[in-house]
């Protein structure tokens, strides 16, 4: 079952050249763009985060040592509709887009231990936006068409390996090979054929190395007598970011002649991302999460320059999952069921107004067996303003996915 | 079992339909206006430029582009206070097998040259008159210019007689002598040559005709000559022109400092050169329009003013070289002529030479008509030739 979901997966990345979602937002001109954090279904119907849930029907890139519950070789395939609704003070629009999201794999090597690798594939950040403006040029008596725009992102390739100590203290770190290309379009476009129209693209070659660190605590509701809340568990992880280096070639179309204009290899700073997360359970049945993430993106530089459309992201996270029975054997005991809140201070300050985001979530898990899910998320997700020459945007967003688990690599035992 | 095989069969399409969806319809390439406004900083630049109005230079200069004449559609004789041009013809002179070994027996007992009249220029009341003279060194109708003009030997002595210019031919008697000369040539080649003869318009002349050339059929200039071998009767026999060519010498009107000259025949034309300043280099160039006025009455013929010329994109700096990919075709409206150059900017701005353009009419090799046009002198700015430029750049 599972070798034949990853050669149709394989053939369906392949098909669409690995199409991250994307976002349509003029926002992502800023920075690196639109920051993406879990890319996880289960992680998007709960707000987003849950740095401290090691579940083991789950995979989480947010922790390095979440994956240490893994008890079965596990792949998760995850992909999200967008529909937006963008406005500013002179114009709306709405839009659809769609995408894959992540991908990623898991294999336990020692439960006893708590040793367990996962390795997938992820957006960090998206750029996506297109806007034009229709001109008539009274000094040269012509009409023209100014068009803007960006694609691309950076994605984060990870390898996490996680270690559980004797007295359930979780360990993880991960290898974070970043990569991407991210390209800014400007077009001058003529109605005619008699004037040359003209493109301007400046485009970033991103690649580098980062590393994660996490660490879950062990259950400590024990330590509190008579407490209400079962399985409480702290965890701290952090993404150490640092320099990628960019390759950097901006270049001028004219007709069909190009020429190169500038070239030179740079750098990209990635600041330390850090995650402070809080999970415990209440009747076996609820599991809730509350986590706070910190990023100084005030402190990104892009080719050694700060960027004062930059602000240091805080993000809080809390959600709920139900599940009636972990251990049932029906449908409905089996099926999960998620709610979630998300308010974010965004990487983005634009016009000295910083953006802020806010988000309500919910999803499902349904079973397929006890093993295998097949996961639903909606968002709805607002964020900026109208006034100030901003843009206020309104997101639903539908993602889906697939976590599937089997035994790969250990004996099982009759 | 969990999970009944059908529900699980339905959840399975469904979350592949919804792949499907995602990867064939998923992404929507809509461009909106919404947001424009933060990317300011981004958007481009565009800056015009107007050779009346902005820091241009400009010089221009008449020129003359030396041209061989052979491929014109007419021959053209006469003068004026300014131009003369003379015409060379040869005549195909094919004997026949009894000829050849009797040639010296033959008596020409007369000579007339037919020229059938497609052109003229100048004073039609005006005098036409010209002298015939042998040459005697080779030419080349494709490769004689007025350069090499000097080169070429004539004799002193004329051979024409007898002129008359109807409306549509002009003829004349050529001396038979020359004419016996041409048939011992075709015999004897070491003593005797045949190079055709040289008309030459008279002093007084005051008028310039065209004629039909080689190539033109059955109205290319023919010689008709009455022949008569030893105890023979009279014979006529008709001889076509192979090879004709106009030479045109002199110096297109002077109208003063302001105003150069595109003379065809002459082929002289005028060399324009621009040097905008301060276009940044990272600078696309979108626009690009060069324009001349032209003074419509000393222009000739003011009545027919070609409703097009040609701006072509020079080479070098000091030879009228083109690089014929570029060249404009400048379009009239009514004393206008206009043209789009913006590949001819683009091929400036990215070679960071600029050795100008070259109006030149758009078949200069073709009669005698003058365009006459205002140049970089011009008092009045708004006369100038004139570039108008858009270019882009990322801010």
């Amino acid at each position: 079952m599972m070798k034949k979901f990853l050669i149709v997966l394989f053939v369906l990345i392949s098909i669409s050249e690995y199409n991250f979602a994307q976002v349509k937002s003029v926002y992502s001109k800023f920075g690196i763009g639109n920051l993406e954090y879990s890319n996880s279904v289960r992680k998007a119907g709960m707000g987003d985060l849950g740095s401290a849930l090691d579940d083991y029907e789950f995979i989480s890139s947010l922790n390095p040592a979440a994956i240490s519950e893994l008890n079965l070789t596990r792949v998760e395939f995850s992909g999200k509709f967008n529909s937006i609704y963008q406005k500013d003070y002179k114009s709306s629009t709405s839009l659809t887009t769609g995408g894959f999201s992540s991908f990623g794999i898991g294999f336990p090597i020692s439960r006893d231990n708590g040793i367990s690798l996962s390795f997938g594939l992820n957006p960090y950040s998206i750029v996506d936006y297109s806007v034009k403006e229709e001109v008539f040029d009274e000094v040269i008596n012509k009409k023209y068409t100014k068009e803007l725009s960006g694609d691309g992102g950076i994605s984060r390739l990870y390898l996490n390996l996680s270690y559980k100590l004797p007295f359930g203290l979780r360990l993880g770190a991960g290898l974070d090979y970043f990569f991407g290309n991210i390209d800014y379009n400007s077009k001058l476009l003529f109605d005619n054929n008699d004037d040359f129209s003209s493109t301007f693209l400046q485009k970033n070659k991103v690649k580098g190395t980062s590393f994660s660190f996490g660490v879950i605590s062990p259950n400590i509701s024990s330590l509190i007598d008579n407490f209400f809340v079962d399985d409480l568990k702290f965890a701290v992880s952090i993404q150490t970011g640092g320099e990628l280096t960019n390759s950097f070639m901006f270049t001028k179309q004219v007709a069909s002649s190009i020429d190169t204009i500038n070239s030179f290899e740079g750098t990209f700073n990635l600041p330390i991302r850090l995650i402070y997360g809080l999970s415990f359970s209440v009747n076996k049945s609820f599991v809730f999460h509350f986590d706070y993430l910190n990023q100084a993106w005030t402190k990104f530089k892009h080719n050694g320059l700060t960027d004062n459309n930059l602000q240091d992201v805080n993000k809080i996270s809390f959600g709920v999952e139900y599940q009636k029975d972990k251990l049932g054997q029906s449908f409905n005991d089996l099926t999960i069921w998620r709610l979630g809140f998300s308010y974010e201070q965004t990487p983005f300050k634009i016009n000295n107004k910083s953006i802020n985001e806010l988000s309500f979530a919910a999803g499902v898990s349904l079973p397929l067996s006890r093993e295998n899910t097949v996961d639903f998320s909606l968002q709805y997700v607002t964020r900026g303003e109208v006034e100030n020459s901003l843009i206020k945007e309104n997101f639903i967003k539908f993602g889906f996915g697939i976590s599937l688990g089997e035994l790969w690599f250990i004996q099982q035992e009759r | 079992m969990i999970l009944s095989e059908k529900l699980k069969l339905h959840i399975k399409k469904l979350f592949f339909v919804i792949i499907s969806i995602l990867v064939f319809f998923g992404c929507e390439d809509k461009i909106t206006q919404v947001g424009e406004d933060l990317l300011n900083d981004d958007k481009l630049e565009i800056i015009s430029l107007d050779s009346r109005v902005d820091n241009i230079n400009q010089y221009s200069m008449q020129m003359n582009q030396v041209l061989a004449l052979g491929n014109a559609s007419s021959v053209i004789l006469g003068k004026d206070t300014y131009l003369e041009s003379k015409v060379l013809l040869n005549f195909a002179i094919n004997l026949t097998t009894s000829e050849v070994t009797a040639v010296d027996s033959i008596r020409i007992l007369s000579a007339y040259v037919t020229l059938v009249r497609n052109y003229s220029f100048g004073d039609s009341n005006g005098v036409f008159n010209f002298n015939t003279h042998s040459i005697t060194s080779d030419w080349n109708p494709l490769t004689i210019t007025s350069d090499s003009l000097s080169k070429l030997n004539y004799s002193s002595q004329t051979f024409s007689s007898d002129l008359r210019v109807e409306d549509s031919l002009v003829t004349f008697a050529l001396d038979t002598s020359l004419v016996k000369h041409w048939f011992r040539a075709e015999v004897d080649t070491a003593n005797y040559k045949n190079y055709g003869v040289i008309l030459i318009p008279t002093v007084n002349t005051n008028r310039f005709i065209g004629f039909y050339t080689y190539g033109s059929g059955s109205t290319v200039a023919k010689i008709e000559v009455v022949k008569q071998k030893l105890g023979g009767n009279p014979d006529t026999v008709t001889y076509s022109a192979y090879s004709d060519v106009h030479i045109v010498t002199g110096n297109t009107p002077n109208y003063g400092s302001e105003k150069s000259v595109i003379q065809n025949g002459l082929t002289t034309g005028i060399k324009v050169v621009f040097t905008p300043e301060n276009i940044p280099s990272d600078a696309a160039l979108n626009i690009g329009t060069i324009s001349v006025t032209v003074d419509t009455l000393l222009s000739e013929p003011a009545s027919s003013l070609p409703d097009y010329i040609f701006a072509n994109f020079l080479k070098d700096s000091s030879d009228i070289k083109f690089d014929d990919i570029y060249s404009i075709r400048l379009t009239r409206e009514g004393n206008v002529y206009k043209g789009n150059a913006v590949a001819v900017v683009n091929k400036w701005h990215r070679d960071k030479t600029f050795y100008g353009v070259y109006l030149t009419s758009s078949s200069p090799i073709e009669g005698l008509s003058r365009l006459v046009v205002y140049n970089s002198n011009a008092v009045d700015s708004l006369l100038r030739p004139r570039l108008q430029l858009t270019y882009s750049r990322k801010k």
